[in-house]
């Protein structure tokens, strides 16, 4: 059954009619929110606009429960059953800053977490932050040629003093998809936790954490069609329930005194103050979008367009001589992305012809993974990444585009 | 061409005649953009407080390198207060909102299309700070 991108074009209203020409090839950043996201949030601040979860008034009632088939409606797409471990949060980043703080009051000095070099910004920087407070030490998986996670080297880099294994799901640069079956057993043999970081992995379709055997999965929805300002971390109740909270305040506690507080069981315990609740409902509604697309046809597409892209820059540089594309082969499995160097032309030059000549809205730079780029020896990079509203069209206007930059710019 | 890439953006970031690096400078700095990688170093000979040769290494976009030669080509004889105020005059001219109209610093007028390009600023700043901090 094919997949009907023209159809899915219509629901996205700045795809379909905002700027007369535009190639919106920037989703790894940012995805386009579809109309239905826009009403459900909409619908909520014209309709059942209220704080959650205290006030016993009506319309209280109606956003708290609002708020509460959110919640739910994010278990569904991770594939877990106890809703209770789905903290809502700003994003992946504040995710991953919230857990590296909570977990990491119960650290000593000398434990270990190991990172990678792959990772975003987002999933070092806390890290860094955490090792700073306490003294824990900070490994970093290798990459091989082709910017996937080094999983020959994984044995050698976690040990009796490991922790946390916290790594991408898959790449914003590279585009590799990481095996987290054999990271997951390698980790808990050790006896240590495993974190992932789905930003650019959970756009594609609902996912199966209790088959990933993962402990903690973060992602956003504004990179899953749907708003910022909100993302979730996931975590295991056996141990989110033992990590003490990373803020303090309204919501998440049961009772203040000037002496003390007892704080909420999950997931209010790690929900201080009002949460995101319109962008919580937005969330919901873009992935129930998500999963009402014929998920096999949208996964084809996007791996079409990757490889037409990919195709084509092997046609205007068939050499590869002056085009250096990043990550796996063609036909090898990665996300709908592609990043790489044009010789002799920036990636800020490369962008800006892209967008001024022919409305093709690139990203260029370290895309926050400034480690990766270091290893690989560059000063960064051009990325072209796909959503369900892009098509041919967009791919073809890309790939005249690098054409033109090639003859401008080198 | 177009716009942002006129021929006199285009011919400074070609204009190699300041790059380059001293042997023993008196001050230096290397600063980068994290967002997009543009890494310039700055190299000051000074006489007293008072510049009185530049060399620079720029790796970036073609507004860094035009920004990097315009910079060295124009700063003999400035000291560091003159260095701060050329580079806070340039940032209030480019990020003036529409209808006020702050006259960008004398020679660099080229730089005014990038006045609706607010995310191509730091190129052309990068070496204005990088020069103030070596000093």
């Amino acid at each position: 059954m094919g997949f009907d991108v023209a159809n899915v074009i219509g629901e996205f209203p700045l795809i379909r009619d905002g700027i007369a020409t535009l190639h919106y090839l920037d989703n790894a950043a940012t995805a386009q929110v579809p109309q239905c996201v826009i009403e459900a949030m909409t619908a909520h601040d014209t309709r059942s606009r209220a704080n959650v979860k205290r006030a016993v008034y009506h319309l209280a009632e109606q956003a708290t429960l609002a708020f509460d088939e959110a919640r739910a409606q994010v278990g569904h797409y991770l594939g877990i059953s106890d809703v209770g471990e789905v903290i809502f949060t700003s994003g992946a980043t504040a995710g991953i800053n919230m857990l590296a703080w909570s977990f990491g009051q119960e650290l000593k000095p000398g434990d270990e977490v190991l990172l990678s070099i792959l990772e975003h910004h987002s999933n070092i920087v806390p890290w860094q932050m955490l090792r700073e407070r306490t003294g824990i030490v900070l490994r970093f998986l290798p990459v091989d040629e082709a910017c996937r996670l080094d999983l020959a080297e994984l044995e050698r880099h976690i040990g009796p003093r490991t922790k946390l294994v916290a790594l991408t799901h898959g790449s914003n640069v590279s585009g590799a998809v990481t095996d987290v079956a054999s990271i997951a057993r390698c980790t808990h043999e050790h006896g240590a936790l495993l974190m992932l970081d789905g930003a650019q992995v959970a756009p594609h379709g609902p996912l199966d954490l209790p088959s990933l055997d993962v402990d903690f999965y973060v992602f956003s929805s504004h990179k899953v069609y749907g708003p910022t300002g909100v993302g979730v971390l996931w975590g295991r109740r056996e141990y989110m329930e033992k990590l003490p909270p990373a803020f303090g305040g309204g919501e998440m506690i049961t009772s203040v005194s000037l002496e003390g507080s007892l704080y909420e069981h999950l997931p209010h315990r790690f929900e201080a103050g009002t949460p995101p609740i319109t962008q919580a409902i937005g969330l919901s509604a873009a992935l129930a979008w998500v999963m009402r697309q014929n998920l096999e046809g949208m996964q084809q597409h996007l791996w079409q367009l990757t490889e037409r892209a990919l195709a084509g820059l092997k046609s205007i540089d068939p050499m590869m001589r002056r085009i250096r594309i990043l990550g796996p082969s063609p036909g090898e499995q990665r996300l709908p992305l592609i990043s790489f160097v044009l010789k002799e032309a920036h990636p800020h030059d490369i962008c800006q012809v892209m967008n001024d000549r022919h409305g093709v809205a690139l990203r260029g730079g370290f895309h926050c993974a400034q480690p990766l780029h270091d290893f690989m020896g560059i000063d960064g990079s051009t990325r072209a990444s796909f959503a369900a509203y892009n098509s041919m069209n967009d791919v073809d206007a890309f790939l005249t585009g690098v054409e033109d930059c090639m003859a401008l710019l080198c | 061409m177009f716009e942002m890439y006129n021929k006199k953006i285009l011919a400074l970031s070609k204009d190699q005649t300041l790059a380059g690096t001293f042997d023993k400078p008196d001050y230096e700095s290397t600063l980068t953009n994290p967002l997009c990688g543009d890494r310039v170093r700055i190299q000051l000979h000074c006489d007293g407080n008072h510049i009185t040769a530049v060399r620079y290494q720029a790796r970036g976009c073609l507004l860094c390198k035009a920004a990097c030669a315009l910079f060295a080509s124009n700063a003999q004889g400035m000291d560091r207060n003159d260095l701060l105020r050329l580079r806070l005059s340039l940032e209030a001219s480019l990020k003036a909102p529409p209808g006020l109209d702050i006259p960008l610093p004398a020679g660099h007028e080229i730089f005014t299309v990038l006045r609706t390009h607010r995310n191509r600023h730091s190129c052309v700043l990068l070496p204005y700070v990088a020069a103030f901090e070596a000093l």
